[in-house]
């Protein structure tokens, strides 16, 4: 915890050997979370980068009243939803566009998600995972994203969301629920 | 439990046991170079010299403005004023002894 404190002094005065630590050690989880949200190699990759240019720039702004990883997680995830924000409504324009004549290309859906990082016999499985997670409320899909996938404990969801540990179980639950009711439909509707 | 449920369970624990993907390496290179093309967007508006002759102009422009608006007020006032006095008279006549006033004058 004191040596922390100490890295972000460090980062605070400008320190470009202790952003090169941060990012370092940071990247592999940052980019993970990322890819868990947006699904796309490229476009985690961007949104990793744009989370370590904004430590950089906003470190002065972290108060210190969590945990450096935390505080970035934060920005990651909100990165992502803004991002995921964008492309709907670049999808939506474009598709306006189309009716009216213009030449622009419609932001087409990328095809179904294969995850690098998951076991090659659950491959087909976590594809349809991936698809029925997206019908989920932000909040539901971020909970799940981060507890399932990255792996972290009821009480790191909760610090990295602001939240109580029974809001995130109660999120969980709700999440799992209505995976189950997706996940039904889209076998009804495939098999 | 049937086959059906089966599968969808799977398929809701398919992220168990899911390894961390890594990043391209040189991310930090990346990101510098990102910081980088960020201060060359940003860094004219951000030149204290830039930042003073805008909020100097700004101000300027401002002022012209309360100026101009303050003299147009004044003026519209003047206007009322001498158009009313044309019609008041200090002796408590009305605008209808105005003419009256005036052809007695000519003869």
């Amino acid at each position: 915890m004191e040596q922390e404190q100490q890295l972000i002094q460090l980062l605070k005065a400008g320190d470009e050997r202790s952003f090169k630590t941060v990012v370092d050690d940071y990247q592999n989880i940052i980019y993970n979370t990322c890819l868990g949200i947006v699904k796309n190699e490229n476009d985690a990759e961007d949104l990793a980068q744009e989370v370590f240019v904004q430590v950089y720039q906003s470190i002065n702004s972290f108060k210190g009243d969590s945990k450096l990883l935390t505080w970035m997680y934060r920005i990651a995830i909100s990165k992502c939803l803004d991002f995921e924000r964008k492309k709907k409504r670049k999808k939506r324009f474009g598709f306006v566009k189309s009716i009216f004549g213009d030449q622009n290309e419609l932001v087409i859906d990328s095809p179904d998600f294969e995850h690098p990082g998951i076991l090659l016999d659950q491959k087909e499985n976590a594809k349809i995972l991936f698809k029925t997670l997206e019908q989920l409320p932000d909040n539901q899909r971020i909970a799940f994203v981060l507890n399932k996938l990255d792996g972290l404990s009821y009480k790191e969801v909760a610090d990295i969301m602001e939240t109580t540990v029974s809001t995130i179980e109660s999120l969980l639950h709700r999440a799992k629920k209505n995976l189950k009711k997706y996940i039904e439909i889209y076998l009804q509707e495939n098999q | 439990m049937k086959k059906f449920d089966i599968d969808i369970e799977n398929i809701l624990n398919s992220f168990d046991n899911a390894s961390k993907t890594e990043a391209r390496p040189f991310m930090h290179t990346r990101v510098l170079a990102k910081l980088q093309d960020d201060k060359s967007v940003y860094s004219f508006i951000t030149k204290p010299a830039l930042v003073y002759i805008i909020s100097l102009t700004l101000v300027v422009l401002n002022l012209v403005a309360i100026y101009y608006n303050t003299t147009k007020e004044t003026e519209d006032i003047t206007n009322l004023a001498t158009n009313s006095s044309m019609f008041n008279y200090s002796d408590g006549s009305t605008n209808n002894n105005f003419f009256l006033t005036a052809t007695n004058n000519n003869y």
